[in-house]
C-alpha cells in the first residue's frame, strides 16, 4: 500500500515497475511484446526501467554493476546512456548490437517520419513535436535525422559518462546466446569503441559472461516475411511515396493492418501524404474542435472504432473525406489484404480494433469512404495474383515476431516462455513518465541536447 | 536513499525559451534604466505537467549574472508550493517583497523565514527583495510566473515599481494570445495537459513577503498553457 510520504511513494512506484520489465531476476525485457511500440515510447520505458532499478539498488539491495544492453537501437542506446548518466563509475555497461553500427534501421531512413506522440492523436499535446526526453531527446523529422540527433547526443554521453572501465560495444555478431538460468551470454564479435558518434572496431572477440543485470532492447528489426512476398525492412528507403514516372497505374498490395500497413497504404493511396502534415491539410481550421470533440466523446480506447465514426462522419468527418478524395493518387490502385496471420480476419470493421493508432484508424476509415482501396480477405497469394499485384509491389507489413526472435537467442527460452507471454497479454509497461522530475543528470554542459 | 529534489532539468523546447527571454530582457532594461540593480536576477516558470502530475518548471535560464551553469537551470522542475512562485500560483495573484523602514528588520524576518524552512543562509549575500507576478491563463489559472529577486532594498516594495511591471506583463499577454493564432507557421503553442498539483510544504517567505492585490494580475485570453515549439 502506497505511503503518503514522498520517498515512500516514489519506491512504491518503483517497486510496482520494475516487475514490469522483469523476464526473471536480472533479465529484463524492454517494450518488445508491448502493443504499439514506438521510438518514443521504448525510450520512455528505458528510463522508467532505469529509474526503478537505480531505486531499488539504493534501497532493496538489488545489485546493478554489470550490465549487458541488448540491442543498439534507439531503445538500447537510452538504456546505455541512463544508466552510464544515473550510476556513473559505480557500473560497467556492456552494449550488444548484431549489426556493424548503432540505430542501424533508422540511419539513412529518409522516406520514415519519427514524431514522438502522434500515434496518441488526439490527446492533448499529442502534436506537438519536442520528445523532451532528459536523455537522448529529439524531435519529429525524417527517421535519419532522428537517428543522427540521437547518435550523436549518446556519443556526448558516453564523452561525459563513460570510460573503457565503464563502457564495452560488442557489434557484427557472429554468435550470440543467452542463458536465461545463469545470466550468462555467449558471443562473438567485434570489439569496439566509440569516438565521437562513430564507432571505432577492434579485434574480434569470442567470450562467455554472466551479467547481475541483462536489459533486452530487440526484436524490431526481424519482421515477419511470407517467403513468396520477401520486403526490405519497414525503414529502409524505397519510392513507394513518390508519383510512378513512366506514366502508368500500378497495381499494389498491402498487407496487414498495423501502423506500419497503413501508413504504406496512405503512401501509396494519398497523394503528398505526410504524416506530420495529413490532418492540418484535411481538416483545415476545425482540426482543434474535431480533437476537442474526439476527447469527450472517444473515451474508451479499447473499443472498436468503426462504429464510432459511423456515428460522428455526417458531423465531424464529412469535410474531412471531401477533402481527402481531391487527394486520392490516380497512378496507384491498391488492394488492401486483411486476412490476418491466421485468416481470423473476416469483415472489414474488425480491423478497427487496438491493432493500430486511432489516427491511423481514422484516415483508414475516411479512406474507404473515399473508396480509396481494394479489400481481400483470402489467401495473400490468391489476393496479390488476383489483383495484378507482384514482386516489390506487394507490401507485407505483418509486424515483428519478437518471441521467433527471442527463441533464437535464448538457449533456455522454454525457461522463460511462459513469463514473456504472460507480459504480452498483460501489456503492463505502459510508457508513461514514471521517473520523477529532474532525476537523470543533464546532457554535457556546453553542449546541445536536442 | 531517494531523490526527491529537482536536482537536474527536464528538457523546455528552445521555442519557449526564445519567446520569453525578449519580455525579461526588457523587465531588465526596465529595472536597470536609472542603476544597475544589485544582483537582479529574472526567470520565468511554467506550469508544467507530466504523467498526470502538475509542476512549475523554470522556462529559461536566469536573466542577470552570468553563470557558468545557466543550462542544469533550465527545466527544473518545482511542486507547486516552492517559495514566492508558489504563492503566486496558490492566490493567483502577485508577491512581492514587504517594505521595511530598515533593513536589519528585514534580515530579522528573513532570517526567521529561512530558518523555518530549515534554509542556510548568508544573509550578507542573499537576495532581499522579491516578486512572482502570474499570468492568469484563459481557464482562470496561472500558466506563467515572472520571477524575479535582487540585493537592492525595498526595490519592489514601491507600488508604481509593482504598477509598471505589471502593465508589462499584460502587454506580454497580450503578444501571446496573439502568438496562440499562429502567426507563424512552424512555431506554435502545443497544449499541455492539465495535472494535478505537486504539492509539498510551503515555503514563501510567510514574514517577509506578502501578496500584493491592488490591481488584478495578469490575464491572458487564448492561452491555457505554455508550450511553444517549433518545427
Amino acid at each position: 500500500m502506497a505511503s503518503d510520504s514522498p520517498d515512500t511513494a516514489l519506491l512504491d512506484r518503483a517497486r510496482g515497475l520494475e516487475p514490469t520489465f522483469r523476464v526473471k531476476p536480472g533479465l529484463y525485457l524492454l517494450g518488445s511484446l508491448e502493443r504499439g511500440v514506438t521510438v518514443y515510447s521504448q525510450q520512455v520505458r528505458a528510463h522508467n526501467l532505469v529509474w526503478a532499478l537505480w531505486e531499488l539498488s539504493q534501497s532493496d539491495g538489488i545489485e546493478i554493476k554489470n550490465v549487458a544492453v541488448i540491442g543498439g537501437g534507439i531503445g538500447g542506446l537510452t538504456a546505455t546512456a541512463c544508466l552510464l548518466a544515473r550510476f556513473g563509475p559505480a557500473i560497467h555497461v556492456t552494449l550488444f548490437e548484431k549489426r556493424r553500427d548503432l540505430c542501424p534501421l533508422q540511419q539513412g531512413s529518409d522516406s520514415r517520419w519519427l514524431h514522438p506522440r502522434i500515434y496518441d492523436w488526439p490527446n492533448l499535446g499529442s502534436k506537438a513535436p519536442d520528445a523532451k526526453l532528459p536523455v537522448l531527446n529529439w524531435v519529429e523529422g525524417r527517421a535519419s535525422d532522428v537517428a543522427r540527433t540521437v547518435l550523436q547526443t549518446f556519443g556526448g554521453y558516453c564523452r561525459r559518462y563513460s570510460s573503457p572501465d565503464t563502457l564495452s560495444f560488442y557489434v557484427g555478431l557472429r554468435h550470440f546466446q543467452i542463458t536465461a538460468a545463469l545470466n550468462e551470454i555467449s558471443w562473438v564479435g567485434d570489439k569496439a569503441s566509440i569516438d565521437g558518434s562513430f564507432l571505432v572496431l577492434h579485434n574480434s572477440e569470442g567470450m562467455i559472461k554472466r551479467f547481475d543485470t541483462i536489459i533486452l532492447a530487440v526484436g524490431f528489426g526481424l519482421e515477419i516475411q511470407p517467403p513468396e512476398f520477401p520486403l526490405n525492412s519497414y525503414w529502409r528507403n524505397e519510392i513507394y511515396g513518390q508519383p510512378i514516372l513512366n506514366g502508368t497505374q500500378q497495381p499494389y498490395m498491402v498487407s496487414g493492418f498495423g501502423d506500419g500497413a497503413l501508413v504504406d497504404l496512405f503512401r501509396l493511396t494519398i497523394e503528398r501524404f505526410r504524416q506530420d502534415t495529413v490532418l492540418p491539410e484535411i481538416f483545415p481550421n476545425y482540426l482543434e474542435q474535431l480533437e476537442e470533440f474526439l476527447n469527450d466523446q472517444w473515451t474508451n480506447p479499447e473499443d472498436n472504432a468503426f462504429g464510432f465514426f459511423t456515428t460522428i462522419e455526417a458531423d465531424k468527418l464529412a469535410n474531412g473525406i471531401r477533402e481527402l478524395s481531391k487527394r486520392l493518387r490516380k497512378d496507384t490502385r491498391v488492394l488492401l489484404h486483411l486476412s490476418g496471420r491466421r485468416g481470423e480476419i473476416k469483415t472489414f470493421p474488425a480491423v478497427f480494433g487496438r491493432a493500430s493508432s486511432f489516427l491511423n484508424r481514422l484516415l483508414l476509415f475516411m479512406l474507404y469512404r473515399c473508396g480509396a482501396f481494394h479489400i481481400s480477405f483470402g489467401p495473400l497469394e490468391k489476393a496479390a495474383k488476383d489483383h495484378g499485384a507482384a514482386g516489390l509491389n506487394v507490401l507485407c507489413r505483418h509486424g515483428a515476431d519478437v518471441m521467433q526472435h527471442l527463441r533464437e537467442i535464448i538457449a533456455d527460452f522454454d525457461l522463460i516462455k511462459d513469463r514473456l507471454l504472460a507480459m504480452k497479454e498483460n501489456q503492463a509497461q505502459a510508457p508513461s513518465e514514471f521517473w520523477p522530475p529532474g532525476f537523470f543528470p543533464p546532457f554535457a554542459n556546453g553542449e546541445r541536447n536536442a | 536513499m531517494l531523490d526527491q529534489v529537482a536536482v537536474h532539468a527536464e528538457p523546455v523546447p528552445a521555442a519557449s525559451q526564445l519567446t520569453v527571454l525578449p519580455f525579461l530582457a526588457a523587465v531588465q532594461g526596465y529595472l536597470d534604466a536609472k542603476q544597475k540593480i544589485p544582483g537582479l536576477r529574472l526567470t520565468m516558470h511554467r506550469v508544467m505537467s507530466r504523467a498526470g502530475q502538475g509542476y512549475l518548471q523554470q522556462v529559461c535560464a536566469y536573466l542577470g549574472p552570468s553563470d557558468p551553469n545557466w543550462r542544469t537551470k533550465v527545466g527544473r522542475a518545482f511542486p507547486v508550493t516552492q517559495g514566492i512562485i508558489g504563492a503566486a500560483f496558490k492566490d493567483a495573484c502577485i508577491w512581492r517583497t514587504k517594505s521595511y523602514q530598515d533593513i536589519s528588520l528585514l534580515h530579522a524576518d528573513l532570517a526567521n523565514d529561512a530558518a523555518r524552512n530549515n534554509e542556510t543562509l548568508d544573509l550578507s549575500k542573499a537576495p532581499i527583495s522579491f516578486l512572482a507576478i502570474p499570468f492568469i491563463g484563459a481557464s482562470d489559472q496561472p500558466v506563467l510566473i515572472l520571477y524575479g529577486e535582487c540585493a537592492e532594498f525595498n526595490l519592489f516594495a514601491d507600488d508604481a515599481k509593482i504598477i509598471d511591471l505589471r502593465s508589462m506583463c499584460v502587454d506580454f499577454c497580450q503578444l501571446l494570445d496573439w502568438l496562440e493564432d499562429q502567426p507563424f507557421p512552424n512555431i506554435r503553442n502545443y497544449p499541455l495537459q492539465k495535472g494535478v498539483p505537486v504539492v509539498d510544504r510551503e515555503t514563501v517567505y510567510q514574514s517577509m513577503q506578502e501578496p500584493w492585490r491592488k490591481l488584478p494580475a495578469p490575464k491572458l485570453v487564448k492561452v491555457f498553457s505554455f508550450n511553444f515549439e517549433n518545427l
